[in-house]
């Protein structure tokens, strides 16, 4: 059922997406665009389905045949178009190079069932919620706090109740009619890292061939996309490749949020290149997507909106007619989708994280002014090894730890390559002699990097213990998609080809 | 953007960057193959051995005699093994049943050695220690038997044959090597003191006793957790519960305080430290099924009866059995009791 599911959710894409006399692509972009389309808008409209309690058989049934027909309607409507796929202008061993990598982070995550706390326990216990009991409204999810929000002196468990629910949605809708795999369940979750580098080339297409190709092959290789810490001590990590804490492959969300985001922007520049409403409106539904995989999705679809208003392409002032519609028309739907997940969300339980609350004034100020460390949360005070006083006097303040986190990340060629320093040469410095799109896709990197480095900052947890997790480096991956497209466009001249 | 002079230096970057696709290519390819050598399922072989820390082994060990009637003084302990290296041809001074043995015998503990490098453990652990060819015999009238390397000879001996040797029914096993539910059906006490280097999800004794409860339990059953005492410890690793909750799905499971439970690492030592705090085992008859639902271990009683919440819950939410748990960051059959709820009437 896993692979049918692809196959759904590429058609659903497929049949969305403009012809392609309005938006031309290779059947390489068009693949990798249409499966993350269909993929943000499974999620979406399948939250939704769920928000206004119709169960998940229902919703896949309903959203299975709704793609089929739309692309029997879209497919006719593509023959009759004279217009066909075009070429990407990449060389053989180019193509040879994205397949491999491609193909290998296919097989990596599927060759074993899934075998990570997270993905687990966060994820795949509430797409066996779905797949067995059809909906989140049900004790196994809300069955933990009382109607007003005491806790319940005993219930059902559920780690972080409240996540979003786009990856249980695809891991249920994977096992629909069958019974639950923890490893078949990945086949939509296995073609991330294959489909990012396809959509960073539709993106930049009409900037320049060369800057697309420049954009996608940065993306895909740069290890992070499927691992973090590569050979980071020796040859050795090869006996345990693919186990650990250090894959990004998997049934995790960070990948997805990162592809949708991908999505998300290559959308928005063509349908401002284009000036197609079209293109808009999938535009919204790829961020409503991205809010769908993780929590942080929604802050970075404010950055998203907030990076445009700055850049001007979200500003009347700077920016007019078509254009600024098609880039509102974005902003609009992303809106309006992700209302029923906001409305589902507060029927759950929130256990923690809530850090809506953590970001207050108060808090800000007491970490930037070096206010103490959370020590009474380290394992090791917790544990009795060192008392809070000695470890208080260990740490440096909660900015500086921060800042050598950052640097250490953007140097960190083990999970990173060198596209943090690529990035740092292809900001626009001169920002008024850019083009709008490229401040924008700077300001949403560089806004990104802000918005993690503040909820790293307010987090009620232990933050040399995040620090430790690697928690920075799996949120700056969000951010891989808009960083290999500013370097491509960054290094390339327009329309060169 | 035009040519400028930083234009070679970025190409250059950027062609060191694609360069790193081959670092990238290798190690997929590696991860690919080391799932496909394990069958592509995951499973605790591929990860690393298990190691552990002499020094805290032997003051486990110690300490845990101590709280005992007999105490620590001429106990008989048996080592399988003396290296670190299960391939080794010689022993030294570092490594660990050397060391172990030393420490143990400081304590006033009788040691007992089983090794195939009987030369090298004379020589450097002196004729107050016995030393042996035969693993069973190296454990006649033992307390406690140690594993420190994991050689097959030591897996093969059959635990009643070794429960019918030993004078005690302990069995510490540094290397998570010998086969504790066959330990447990011997009526022998397994105990691990190794550090675990794979998910608790895939340890061994888990695995099984999931599948067991799998096999056993209809799919709308419903389980009531209950602790059976005082939780030991804060570790994450202790919260089997999670893990079962997945596994066993759609079962339904129900805990005291699920919030905290399933919460943060913090909100979970705080239900550690409200649970023992509130005692709700306190003054409640512990006992031991006469035959217990999967282990062979007899009279450690691994149950409880329930207080009046408890059999409240029970009765409102039709719960169908009672999960009796010691809390443990190792997992051992003998810490799990699941008892149908009629049984207890």
């Amino acid at each position: 059922m896993g692979l049918s599911l692809v196959l759904l959710l590429w058609a659903c894409g497929e049949a969305l997406l403009p012809l392609t006399s309005t938006a031309p692509r290779s059947r390489w972009e068009s693949f990798s665009v249409s499966f993350l389309l269909g993929a943000a808008v499974w999620t979406v409209v399948g939250t939704a389905f769920l928000a206004v309690g119709i169960p998940i058989q229902f919703a896949f049934v309903s959203l299975g045949s709704g793609s089929l027909v739309v692309l029997w309607v879209s497919s006719r409507r593509q023959w009759e178009s004279t217009s066909a796929y075009t070429t990407t202008g990449l060389l053989p061993w180019q193509k040879i190079l994205l397949i491999t990598l491609g193909v290998l982070s296919l097989a990596v995550t599927l060759s074993l069932p899934i075998n990570e706390f997270d993905p687990l326990l966060h994820f795949a216990y509430k797409g066996k919620v779905l797949h067995f009991e059809g909906s989140p409204q049900v004790e196994a999810l809300t069955g933990m706090m009382t109607q007003d929000g005491m806790p319940m002196e005993f219930g059902r468990m559920v780690t972080h109740p409240n996540y979003p629910l786009g990856i249980p949605i695809l891991e249920a809708f994977s096992s629909f009619g069958a019974t639950w795999s923890d490893r078949w369940v990945q086949w939509p979750l296995a073609l991330w890292a294959l489909c990012l580098p396809g959509a960073v080339f539709f993106g930049l297409r009409r900037y320049s061939l060369k800057a697309a190709g420049h954009g996608a092959l940065l993306a895909a290789c740069t290890p992070i996309l499927y691992f973090r810490h590569l050979f980071a001590d020796g040859f050795s990590d090869l006996q345990e490749a693919g186990l650990g804490n250090t894959m990004t492959l998997g049934a995790g969300a960070d990948l997805p949020t990162a592809a949708m985001l991908t999505l998300a922007c290559a959308l928005f520049l063509r349908a401002r290149w284009e000036h197609c409403r079209r293109l808009g409106v999938l535009s919204g539904l790829a961020l409503a997507g991205m809010v769908m995989m993780k929590n942080e999705g929604l802050a970075l679809l404010g950055v998203f909106i907030l990076a445009g208003i700055l850049a001007g392409t979200l500003c009347p002032k700077r920016d007019r007619g078509k254009v600024l519609g098609v880039s509102w028309l974005a902003i609009g739907v992303s809106i309006l989708s992700i209302l029923p997940w906001l409305l589902l969300r507060a029927e759950l339980p929130a256990i923690d994280e809530n850090y809506s609350s953590q970001i207050s004034v108060e808090r800000i100020t007491h970490f930037l002014t070096g206010g103490e460390e959370l020590v009474e949360l380290s394992p090791k005070v917790i544990a009795g090894q060192v008392t809070a006083q000695e470890l208080l006097a260990e740490i440096p303040a909660r900015p500086m730890q921060l800042l050598q986190a950052f640097v250490r990340e953007f140097f960190d060629i083990f999970s990173w390559g060198l596209l943090w320093i690529l990035v740092f040469f292809a900001l626009p410095w001169r920002l008024w002699k850019q083009n709008k799109e490229q401040t924008w896709l700077a300001l949403l990197v560089v806004g990104g990097l802000s918005l993690y480095a503040l909820i790293l900052l307010v987090t009620p947890w232990y933050l040399p213990l995040l620090l430790e997790k690697g928690i920075p480096d799996r949120l700056m991956l969000h951010l891989i998609g808009p960083a290999a497209m500013l370097v491509g466009l960054g290094f390339t001249v327009k329309n060169d080809h | 953007m035009g040519i400028s002079l930083l234009t070679p230096v970025r190409n250059g970057l950027f062609r060191i960057h694609l360069l790193g696709a081959v670092g990238v290519i290798l190690y997929l390819v590696m991860a690919f193959l080391n799932a496909a050598g394990q069958g592509f399922t995951a499973n605790r072989d591929l990860y690393a051995r298990a190691t552990f820390e002499p020094a805290d082994a032997v003051e486990y060990l110690v300490e845990t005699w101590k709280q005992t009637p007999v105490g620590v003084q001429g106990r008989v302990l048996t080592l399988w093994g003396l290296a670190e290296n299960p391939e080794a041809t010689a022993l030294s001074e570092q490594d660990p049943g050397i060391i172990m043995a030393r420490l143990w015998q400081e304590e006033g503990i009788q040691i007992r050695v089983a090794t195939p490098h009987q030369e090298d453990a004379r020589r450097l652990l002196g004729d107050a220690v016995s030393i042996f060819n035969n693993p069973l015999q190296a454990a006649q009238g033992a307390h406690a038997v140690a594993l420190i390397t994991e050689r097959l000879m030591y897996s093969a001996v059959a635990m009643t044959d070794l429960a019918a040797a030993l004078q005690g029914r302990m069995v510490l096993d540094g290397r998570e090597f010998l086969n504790s539910l066959a330990a447990d059906a011997a009526g022998l006490f397994y105990l691990s003191f190794a550090k675990p280097a794979g998910p608790p999800w895939l340890d061994g004794d888990f695995q099984t006793y999931v599948e067991h409860l799998q096999e056993k339990l209809p799919a709308d059953a419903r389980l009531l957790l209950l602790p059976v005492s005082r939780l030991a410890t804060t570790s994450g690793r202790a919260r089997w519960f999670l893990h079962l909750n997945y596994q066993l799905a759609p079962r339904h499971l129900y805990l005291w305080r699920p919030d905290l439970a399933s919460g943060t690492s913090g909100q979970y030592r705080d239900w550690v430290l409200s649970y023992n705090k509130k005692k709700p085992w306190k003054r409640l008859q512990r006992w031991g099924p006469n035959l217990r639902d999967f282990s062979g271990m007899p009279g450690i009683g691994p149950a409880r009866l329930l207080h009046e919440a408890e059999r409240n819950f029970v009765q409102n939410k039709s719960i169908t059995h009672i999960l009796f748990f010691s809390h443990n960051s190792d997992f051992r059959a003998t810490d799990w009791e699941c008892i149908p709820v009629e049984d207890l009437r």
